[in-house]
């Protein structure tokens, strides 16, 4: 991978800026703030409450309902609140990605409500949310595995490239990989991809979203911590 | 050095006993929650710093009747699943919304929890706390508990579930203290603080 400069200034393996605010929502059990470039995302976590209606239930582990919806404002021309085709899947696929992280088999016959309203989009909501999700439910206290850290990687003008914004996205050439890691085990829980590539370009890029995974994996580690300080003035 | 562990963080990678919030992978021991570590020579477990409240035997809980069914009563414990309360258990006809503080008698695979040794409480304010805070509520020999009590003239019963039931006469200062305690439970020398706080504005 070359070191040439992107038309935003970073290098081509470089995340955009990335900022943390755990505990933002006083009604919920645990909530992330994430900013991610020109992305913002609210993610918020509560249960595990009683499944209704019941047939839903399972009785060897929780279900989690994730909801991934855009605010109508979130891009320049007016989004349908109503949840389209896109909306449902994302929420399909990042609920899985969720699942594998936290211990769902301790709650039977529950539900874990996580809800994620995307409130301005850049390219890469999706891992946004997922990013912020985990943390979420981290903050609620649910017994997890590991932290889910997602990372888009891709192509564009025939480079290979970490998370594309939304000019990448937008080149002929484009292609968009949506990648979800468990970490710090190194598990692969999403994919997902948009364009054509070939076996050799396609493993490059996973390489590439992996590295790009674990400097995710770290900021999330740090905001955790650090919404606890251990010593300073009580208050 | 007590720290902050993250899910997923490696603790050990030692033969150690362990306790709560961790999980063996292999040979190594990691942490399943947030939370602080608590490490000596033999063991391991990790104290969570918030989470949901799931029933163990011999909790005493302060619950309130959510529902009233033609046997018994529906109860909410705090817990992600309600409890039912034959009537043959009270000797009172109860309605929705009474208090009550039990003990807890059994809990099903899918942690569903029996109740007995019922007590009926008058009513009263009820302050809810993450059930992970209520040891540092009540304090090593219930140092923090009587300081509240003393300070703030209150009488107060904590629920191993998180909910604290509570007649005062300075409500909003016992609120306040509380609200220290919880948002400053990985600090040391709380209850110090606690008891200078209290004395200064009661």
């Amino acid at each position: 991978m070359s070191q040439n400069k992107r038309p935003d200034g970073r290098a081509t393996s470089q995340l955009r800026p990335i900022s943390i605010r755990l505990g933002v929502n006083k009604n919920a059990d645990g909530s992330c703030f994430l900013e991610w470039g020109k992305n913002t995302v609210v993610a918020t976590v509560n249960g595990p409450r009683p499944i209704f209606p019941k047939h839903l239930a399972d009785q060897t582990k929780a279900v989690i309902d994730y909801k991934y919806r855009m605010a109508c404002f979130s891009v320049s021309e007016r989004k349908s609140p109503v949840p389209g085709k896109r909306d449902k899947e994302i929420s399909l696929v990042s609920g899985h990605a969720l699942e594998a992280a936290v211990m769902v088999e301790q709650f039977p016959n529950t539900v874990i409500d996580v809800n994620v309203l995307i409130l301005s989009a850049d390219a890469g909501t999706r891992v946004a949310a997922l990013t912020a999700a985990s943390l979420a439910a981290a903050d609620a206290g649910l017994p997890m595995r590991g932290l889910v850290s997602a990372v888009a990687a891709g192509r564009a003008n025939g480079e290979l490239i970490l998370d594309l914004n939304k000019e990448d996205e937008d080149t002929p050439d484009a292609v968009d990989m949506a990648t979800a890691f468990l970490m710090p085990q190194r598990e692969l829980v999403l994919l997902q991809m948009d364009g054509c590539v070939n076996k050799k370009d396609c493993s490059k890029i996973l390489e590439t979203a992996l590295k790009g995974a674990e400097v995710v994996y770290e900021l999330q580690k740090k905001a955790l911590v650090e919404k606890y300080p251990m010593d300073g003035e009580i208050q | 050095m007590k720290r902050i562990v993250v899910p997923g963080e490696l603790i050990t990678d030692k033969n150690v006993k362990t306790g709560e919030n961790v999980f063996i992978k292999g040979n190594c021991i990691y942490s399943s929650v947030l939370g602080i570590l608590n490490e000596s020579d033999d063991f391991v477990n990790v104290v969570p710093l918030n989470g949901p409240y799931t029933p163990i035997v011999n909790d005493a809980i302060v619950c309130i009747i959510k529902n009233v069914t033609n046997n018994g009563y529906i109860i909410d414990i705090n817990s992600h699943s309600d409890c039912f309360l034959p009537k043959s258990l009270v000797t009172k006809e109860l309605s929705a919304g009474q208090m009550l503080l039990a003990r807890v008698k059994e809990v099903d695979g899918a942690d569903v929890a029996e109740l007995d040794n019922i007590n009926i409480l008058p009513l009263a304010n009820i302050i809810a706390v993450p059930s992970v805070k209520v040891p540092r509520i009540i304090g090593k020999n219930n140092s923090m508990l009587n300081v509240l009590k003393k300070y703030t003239q209150s009488n107060i019963i904590v629920g191993r579930n998180g909910w604290i039931w509570c007649t005062s006469k300075n409500l909003a200062l016992l609120e306040n203290a509380i609200n220290m305690i919880v948002n400053n439970s990985q600090k040391s020398n709380l209850t110090n603080t606690v008891e200078e706080y209290l004395k200064r504005n009661s």
